[in-house]
């Protein structure tokens, strides 16, 4: 008997390590967040940082030269405009002193580079240049000039693993403003993202913008995520399904800007 | 001249620096968007060469490898294991008819079975993403295209012997 099961195995090994290796690649595919496979990346990350970190930061600085060149008459632009809202600012700073109002702010913001944007276009994996060296930790909010692009997933000394917000799979808790309608927005497609069953009772236009509620354990309240460009009505006639862009183009990313909470 | 299993290592070496290269350059080699699968071109020489159960185990750990060092979307970590390990199934069941094969049918079906393994692999990863249609054109032919050129660049270098040319 056991000579038997012996032979069949020798003959069919191909078929048996096939239908072994099927089996594991699918428990893979079923386990989304493998915290050994999260671990083993974030450490080949921090390994190859130093070879691939000199030709980006090359590239950066050509595009930080073109950047300082628009930034500079904006500056100029800008200068005017702050030496008007001085007064102001003052004026502000004085009434909330009057308000006992003091400084909210949680977040310590620091600059990180993307250094590795996923093996295929349209990836929602990145690798950043920031890791526990600076008190990047998991779940750490990810943010571009133009709004929410995601969170830390995991780090390794140098270098730490973020997913962005255009993943089947994640949801992000969102107010609508100005109606101040609250909803969960998933990603649809490209750089769009839908929320379904806002009630009709409450009037929602294209145009409005839509930012993170708060209401999450990750993300923070007033980040802005995107813009509504089409409301319609669902098939019940109840609720609206909104669709929207994000406001941050999410494959022209280059660098990111991770929110360390600071304790205060 | 070397002797043939001293060509073979040094086949298998080159492409295993080109996959490490791929790895820490990945940016910079891929063009619109699009980048080759080196580690699909040494599975076909190893299927060529090699006994079947190191071919699959090498399937597999290199979908595996890929998985680790080049991810790309969380929710599909295990599907360039799933892929490389049937693909390797396939061409070690076509081996006898793919080795009759000559000149231009050898390097059809060579691209034929590279095309079929993107389009299966782009059509579960871009699902959502973009329109099937548009996965094939966009991603599926240029992917294959480019992995296939690579390919036969390396064919020229280090060219399947006798005894294993159709694969």
């Amino acid at each position: 008997m056991l000579v038997k099961l012996y032979d069949f195995m020798i003959r069919k090994h191909p078929e048996i390590l096939t239908i072994c290796f099927v089996a594991i690649s699918l428990l893979f595919l079923s386990r989304t967040e493998n915290h050994v496979i999260l671990s083993l990346q974030t450490k080949w990350q921090d390994v190859t940082t130093f070879v691939k970190k000199p030709i980006l930061e090359q590239r950066r600085k050509q595009k930080v030269m073109e950047e300082n060149k628009a930034l500079r008459m904006e500056v100029f632009r800008l200068k005017q405009e702050i030496a008007g809202t001085k007064s102001l600012r003052n004026e502000n700073d004085r009434l909330r002193d009057m308000l006992g109002y003091r400084d909210t702010s949680r977040y310590e913001i620091i600059p990180a580079l993307i250094i590795y944007k996923g093996f295929k276009e349209g990836s929602n994996i990145i690798m950043l240049d920031k890791g526990r060296d600076h008190h990047v930790g998991k779940n750490d909010v990810i943010v571009y000039k133009d709004g929410l692009v995601g969170r830390i997933l995991a780090c390794g000394q140098h270098t730490c693993m973020a997913s962005m917000i255009v993943e089947p799979d994640i949801r992000v808790s969102v107010r609508i403003d100005p109606a101040r309608v609250y909803g969960i927005l998933k990603w649809h497609h490209g750089n769009t993202f839908i929320i379904d069953d806002i009630p009709t009772s409450v009037e929602v236009k294209p145009g409005q913008t839509v930012t993170t509620s708060g209401f999450s354990e990750i993300y923070p309240a007033d980040i802005p995520v995107g813009r509504i460009t089409g409301v319609t009505s669902s098939e019940n006639g109840f609720t609206y399904i909104i669709e929207g862009n994000y406001f941050v183009e999410f494959n022209k990313l280059r660098e990111v800007f991770i929110l360390r909470e600071n304790g205060n | 001249m070397g002797t043939r299993t001293e060509n073979f290592r040094l086949s298998y070496i080159v492409l295993s620096l080109l996959f490490v290269l791929s790895i820490i350059l990945n940016n910079f080699i891929g063009i619109a968007g699009i980048h080759p699968d080196i580690l699909l071109i040494l599975l076909f020489y190893l299927a060529a060469r090699e006994k079947p159960y190191i071919v699959l185990v090498a399937a597999f750990a290199f979908g595996f490898l890929q998985d680790i060092f080049l991810p790309g979307n969380i929710q599909y970590w295990g599907l360039s294991p799933l892929f490389k390990t049937l693909l390797a199934y396939a061409l070690l069941k076509l081996r006898p008819f793919i080795l009759r094969l000559k000149g231009f049918t050898h390097f059809a079906v060579v691209f034929g079975m590279m095309f079929l393994y993107f389009v299966f692999y782009d059509l579960l990863y871009y699902s959502g993403y973009i329109s099937p249609v548009a996965v094939l054109y966009r991603y599926a032919f240029p992917e294959t295209a480019y992995t296939f050129l690579l390919f036969t660049a390396f064919q020229c270098i280090f060219p399947l012997g006798k005894k294993d040319k159709g694969l």
